[in-house]
């Protein structure tokens, strides 16, 4: 909806789409008149109930259990509450918008512009937000032509001549300036959940509606505050999918292109940059972009011992499965992928179980497909350092810990509760192992103990500590009385 | 979020299931995420001044004022946008304000007509003002009947009990949410029904498969007198209700359609007074959730947890009490940990022996699904050909569970996974 208010008019002059209430309780007046009885003759105390006196854009009836003159009362804003975010619940309908006024160069008449949206009920705030950010990005666009082309003046004037037909808005919407632009802009949303364009080549307009967008493209809804904290989260470790296309405009940075070029779900942040030669940081203002604008997904880069199992997420299966059948044909079912995973399995499990190469391609393309939609999710394994169970075989050393190693495991950040346990562990462990090796696995616990309080995963631990798998999984299986594995998806993607 | 106290004799998943143990009335809540009531204000139209404030509460806070003066033109608007109800954000004061104007017809007033306007103002901190919404419209009905039978806004004889009505609600709406009582003057006492309802309340209900268990979360004690007060229905029903029958079982012990007992018990779960919980099966499996990390951070959690895990008292056969050993933390963590995608009940209690351990496996589960530490599995079998016109193979569509499908068809789950299975016509995923 666009309010408009000038010298001849202040109402709401354009509606999109308009629909029709879906019952009407009474047809439009052609002559409306006061239908209230006349309220100082009421002999019994009745309610208020008065239509009233509307012509024209105020006439037109809305879905809204309003008639547009009756909301362009209600969202006529006053000069202070101007220029600032606008966020109003009218019978649970949401309309959010950015109501702007400006004094047109030499002239003395104060314009105001409000673009409002009405909102679906329930919808979050950083949606609202998000809407009301769209409307002062439109009204800004129209003060910047205005101070231009002057282009206000006529709008008001051909608002006044539409108030007057018998369909104003179909009327206005022939003559005037802004109605197409506005139009377009509401299809591109709806179509796309996302913005980019020019107002007549000239001021650039982005807006992204991200859980709109993602649902488009059958990924689960993720609303602005959740894209953020994932882009906090992001390390460069990570990798990114990309949900489709990605064509950068044509004055984006070069990089965009290059990185491009070199980005594919087995490559972490760390390869994208050092493949592309694009410095890391770069690399991350990128895909921060990416993810903002619902380009691109997180994921951890595709590696054979990657633990996925199916996810709860609500897609419907039966859709998802028709969607399957035209990318993959008959080679692979969807459910069949689903089913490998249930109980968890790795990655390499799934593609390997074939020696077929082309089938291992395929089904590769299949598990990406399926994290894509966030059909599958992946496990990590988390860890806790705590006792082991009361009725497990603890180690019985014969020879004392030596002190060296006593010394570092008391001065570590260990429970106090498991140091003894940890002791007599080492102690076992030199029954068969040389000094040097326990000493190592021993330095390398004592690190990673800070790590283990069931909030790091295995690689992030790796990753923090510059290890490697093969090591840290060594040294966690010769320590595994006092921990816990837990394995499951991690907050940053679920 | 609601605060609820929470039962451990209760399963319960997502906002409808648990609920509070304290034996109060239905419905009885205490909120931490409610918006701040800033101020109440009555604003009138005078037909001298215009829209002017008659009383606000709290007294002499310029907020409110300021609040009037911006929004002004809303809170007494045009006769056409009488009876609707509006919210407006002022960024400005960091406030909401709902309102709902009010325009009375009768040839007593000057003019003939009085408006008037009863409007709120919460903190815009807390997107939970939709709370306060039925409560606006509500105190306008109840105005406009006072109006018209006392005169109670107009007469000035009434005005002290005016501002008394809004200090008091003012305080009880801001601390609990409560009755409100009003004094006339001659002795007449009307009394005023509010209450802040959780947010959630305003959504429907999830419908109720039959092959769940409804379970109390109140302890209510079912006495004569609060049965007789029920519908015929519900005094059939809720004895029934016992944490082991499913909505069919209590539909076929009592002769009734199930649609029917499943409706009963939709409305007991609106209500939240039961919660509707998967049976508890040696057949099913059950998954740590990532919330068993809160359990883990969490002392007071714990020390529940181990107090109600532990194997009740059992006697031998001479009747004297046998000693259980007392249940320590590393072992329920562990064995939380330890439930995982693959491994059933009966399975993993056979690997794990919890009774070794001093620990009754049904309660631990039980405390587990309480606080969403765990989540059962279900298997979803998936049909590989095109279904046609076969209900059974167009059911297996990813969204009926097999346990609701061996419910349809009155078989065992075990039987009904054995005989899909051997059709070679079924992928199964669990969820």
């Amino acid at each position: 909806m666009c309010f408009l208010a000038g010298p001849s008019i202040e109402k709401i002059v354009s509606l999109h789409p308009h629909r029709k209430p879906p019952n009407p309780t009474k047809a439009p007046v052609k002559n409306p008149t006061q239908v209230s009885v006349n309220p100082g003759q009421s002999m019994k105390p009745t309610l208020t109930t008065l239509v009233e006196k509307n012509y024209g854009f105020g006439l037109v009836e809305t879905e809204f259990d309003m008639t547009l003159g009756m909301l362009g009362n209600a969202v006529k804003t006053q000069e202070v509450g101007c220029n600032d975010r606008f966020d109003m619940k009218i019978n649970n309908q949401r309309f959010v918008g950015f109501p702007k006024t400006w004094k047109v160069r030499g002239g003395c008449t104060n314009y105001q512009i409000l673009i409002l949206f009405a909102l679906k009920q329930g919808c979050d705030q950083h949606t609202a937000a998000a809407y009301q950010t769209l409307s002062n990005k439109i009204a800004v666009s129209f003060v910047m032509l205005q101070n231009y082309f002057g282009f206000l003046e006529r709008e008001d004037k051909w608002a006044d001549y539409a108030d007057a037909r018998d369909d104003p808005l179909r009327e206005f919407a022939k003559l005037s300036f802004m109605v197409h632009p506005l139009i377009d802009m509401y299809d591109e949303v709806r179509k796309r959940g996302n913005i980019h364009k020019y107002q007549i080549n000239f001021v650039e307009l982005g807006f992204c509606d991200e859980a709109h967008a993602l649902t488009r493209l059958s990924v689960v809804p993720k609303g602005r505050q959740e894209i953020d904290d994932i882009v906090r989260k992001m390390k460069p470790y990570h990798g990114i999918l990309l949900l489709e296309d990605v064509w950068p405009t044509p004055d984006a940075n070069p990089v965009v292109a290059k990185l491009l070029k070199h980005c594919s779900p087995d490559r972490s942040i760390l390869d994208m940059s050092t493949a592309s030669g694009i410095p890391v940081f770069e690399v991350f203002m990128i895909i921060r972009h990416l993810l903002q604008w619902t380009r691109a997904i997180l994921i951890y880069p595709l590696c054979n011992t990657n633990v996925y199992t199916s996810a709860t997420s609500p897609q419907p299966i039966d859709k998802m499965a028709e969607k399957f059948a035209s990318q993959f044909g008959n080679t692979v079912h969807l459910s069949a992928g689903l089913a490998f995973f249930n109980p968890p399995a790795t990655l390499g499990d799934f593609v390997r179980k074939t020696h077929v190469l082309y089938e291992q391609e395929v089904r590769a393309k299949l598990v990406v497909a399926l994290l894509r939609h966030q059909m599958l999710m992946q496990l990590h394994q988390f860890y806790y350092i705590i006792k082991p169970y009361s009725n497990a075989v603890l180690p019985e050393p014969s020879d004392e810990c030596p002190e060296e190693m006593r010394l570092m495991i008391e001065k570590s950040a260990l429970p106090d509760e498991v140091k003894r346990l940890v002791t007599d562990i080492c102690a076992a462990m030199l029954e068969h192992s040389p000094y040097a090796v326990v000493k190592k696995k021993l330095t390398i616990f004592v690190k990673v103990v800070p790590f283990m309080n069931g909030n790091h995963h295995l690689e992030d631990i790796k990753y923090q500590n510059n290890l490697d798998r093969a090591v840290i999984e060594d040294v966690f299986k010769s320590f595994e009385l006092v921990i816990a594995t837990f394995r499951r998806p991690d907050f940053v993607f679920e | 979020m609601v605060q609820r106290q929470k039962t451990l004799a209760t399963f319960g998943a997502g906002p409808f299931a648990t609920g509070d143990s304290t034996g109060g009335r239905f419905g009885h809540y205490t909120f931490d995420d409610a918006p701040k009531l800033l101020g109440i204000l009555l604003a009138e139209f005078d037909n001298r001044e215009g829209p002017i404030i008659k009383h606000s509460v709290p007294q002499g806070n310029d907020n409110v004022e300021a609040t009037f003066s911006f929004t002004k033109g809303l809170i007494i608007p045009k006769p056409s946008l009488f009876r609707h109800s509006f919210s407006l954000s002022i960024n400005a004061l960091n406030c909401k304000v709902l309102m709902y104007p009010v325009g009375i017809d009768h040839n007593s007033y000057e003019r003939g007509r009085f408006t008037f306007d009863m409007s709120f103002i919460v903190d815009m901190t807390s997107s939970a003002e939709t709370m306060y919404e039925p409560i606006v419209q509500k105190c306008a009905e109840y105005l406009i009947e006072l109006e018209i039978e006392y005169n109670f806004l107009t007469n000035k004889k009434y005005q002290p009990q005016v501002l008394e009505m809004m200090e008091k609600m003012f305080v009880d709406l801001s601390t609990r949410g409560n009755v409100i009582e009003v004094n006339l003057k001659d002795d007449r006492i009307v009394t005023l029904y509010f209450k802040l309802c959780p947010l959630y309340r305003g959504c429907e209900p999830p419908e109720i498969e039959y092959h769940m268990v409804p379970m109390f979360i109140r302890e209510v004690e079912l006495t004569d007198r609060l049965i007789e007060k029920m519908d015929v229905l519900s005094q059939k029903i809720i004895p029934r209700i016992d944490g082991i029958n499913t909505v069919k079982e209590i539909a076929t012990d009592l002769e009734l359609d199930s649609s029917l007992v499943a409706r009963c018990i939709r409305n007991l779960h609106f209500y939240e007074c039961v919660s509707l919980v998967p049976m508890f099966l040696y057949y099913n499996t059950y998954v740590a959730t990532e919330r068993v990390h809160d359990f883990y951070k969490n002392q007071k959690e714990i020390d529940e947890c181990l107090d109600f895990v532990k194997i009740q008292t059992v006697y031998a056969e001479d009747g004297s009490e046998i000693p259980m050993p007392t249940p320590i933390f590393q072992d329920v963590f562990r064995l939380y940990l330890s439930m995982m995608c693959g491994i059933e009940m009966s399975k993993w209690v056979e690997m794990t022996n919890p009774r070794s351990m001093g620990i009754d496996e049904h309660r631990l589960v039980q405390f587990g699904m309480h606080h969403q530490f765990l989540r059962k599995l279900s298997v979803y079998p998936l049909c590989k050909v095109p279904p046609g016109n076969n209900s059974l193979l167009k059911a297996c569509n990813g969204k009926t569970s097999l346990d609701e499908l061996a419910l349809r068809h009155n078989v065992d789950p075990r039987q009904m996974s054995a005989l899909l299975d051997e059709s070679k016509k079924f992928d199964f995923v669990m969820q």
